[in-house]
């Protein structure tokens, strides 16, 4: 009989240890759930802006393209009129130069490419927190689950309703506690 | 001979308007003004379906339908399977480009690119 109180008493030490344990994990998981939307919203703001910006910058290239050629325009017409050696010379300066400008906004409306490479990046760091997010949920799902007595049935029924949360925007502790709470949890 | 480029009718797909945008820029620069544009691959499909197009410049990565899902759909209508193809996509690893070619592109280039690379291998695929 001692014997047997000897081993309830060291079972009911691990229990009560194993719920702080899973006290401690709880809180940093639960904040993370949360600052992950957070985080992925503000990344869609970034590329929302990088998108926004590069076009304005190639709205200006644009410009500056257009004004390029129109001078090349006027140039070609001066030198239609059979300008003397010295003003064709200087006339012949000008066309090259306003080219080499035409070639580097060329140039550099390709490097603006950057954006779409940048913006490529940043969904994959979107990709993997959308399943950092997903292995969080889990993971609070399964503390609260595990130890309850929980048929097949509910258990599938948690899945499908945390699959619901994923797919939503954004998810957050009251999601879960609502989640929980719908199944007596 | 050649079709002069002001009469070549491409498709331009990429998901990123800006990319859009640098490709149809370049490609005015180099001659080719009867441009059209789709956001993905399933937008593209159906445009390919319902007008005449003699090119199509798209990219890899795209929601909905990809690029590669794109070329090996091309490839398997009888209607479009001649279509040349251009992949222009920021996969640059070898078996990128060999699983493209084996759907069936014409031509690879890597972003970023120069307005020459577009020009070389344009010519390439219309010489």
């Amino acid at each position: 009989m001692k014997e047997l109180e000897e081993i309830i008493r060291e079972l009911l030490e691990n229990v009560k240890e194993l719920e702080g344990v899973i006290e401690n994990i709880k809180k940093p998981v639960t904040e993370s759930s949360q600052l992950l939307p957070e985080t992925a919203k503000n990344i869609e703001d970034v590329m929302v802006f990088l998108e926004k910006t590069s076009h304005t910058i190639m709205n200006l290239l644009e410009k500056i393209n257009e004004n390029s050629n129109k001078i090349g325009e006027d140039v070609e017409f001066l030198l239609s009129l059979n300008p003397i050696p010295k003003v064709r010379q200087r006339l012949e300066s000008i066309k090259e130069k306003n080219q080499e400008n035409i070639n580097t906004l060329l140039e550099l409306y390709t490097h603006m490419s950057f954006h779409d490479l940048a913006g490529q990046q940043l969904k994959t760091v979107l990709d993997v927190l959308q399943k950092v997010k997903e292995t969080l949920l889990d993971v609070i799902v399964s503390q609260v689950v595990a130890g309850k007595d929980l048929n097949e049935e509910q258990v599938q029924g948690i899945k499908g309703k945390v699959s619901e949360l994923l797919s939503q925007d954004r998810i957050s502790q009251d999601d879960v506690d609502k989640l929980l709470e719908e199944f007596g949890l | 001979m050649p079709m002069p480029p002001q009469d070549i009718r491409i498709l331009v797909v990429d998901d990123m308007s800006t990319m859009r945008r640098i490709i149809r820029t370049i490609l005015n620069q180099l001659g080719y003004s009867n441009i059209e544009e789709a956001e993905n691959g399933k937008q593209a499909l159906a445009k390919l379906k319902k007008e005449k197009f003699d090119f199509v410049i798209t990219d890899w990565n795209m929601p909905e339908m990809d690029g590669l899902s794109l070329v090996k759909a091309i490839r398997s209508d009888d209607e479009l399977k001649h279509l040349p193809v251009l992949m222009v996509t920021a996969e640059a690893k070898k078996e990128n480009v060999m699983e493209a070619l084996k759907a069936g592109v014409n031509n690879y280039i890597v972003k970023p690119f120069t307005p020459e690379v577009l020009k070389e291998k344009m010519e390439k695929i219309f010489k």
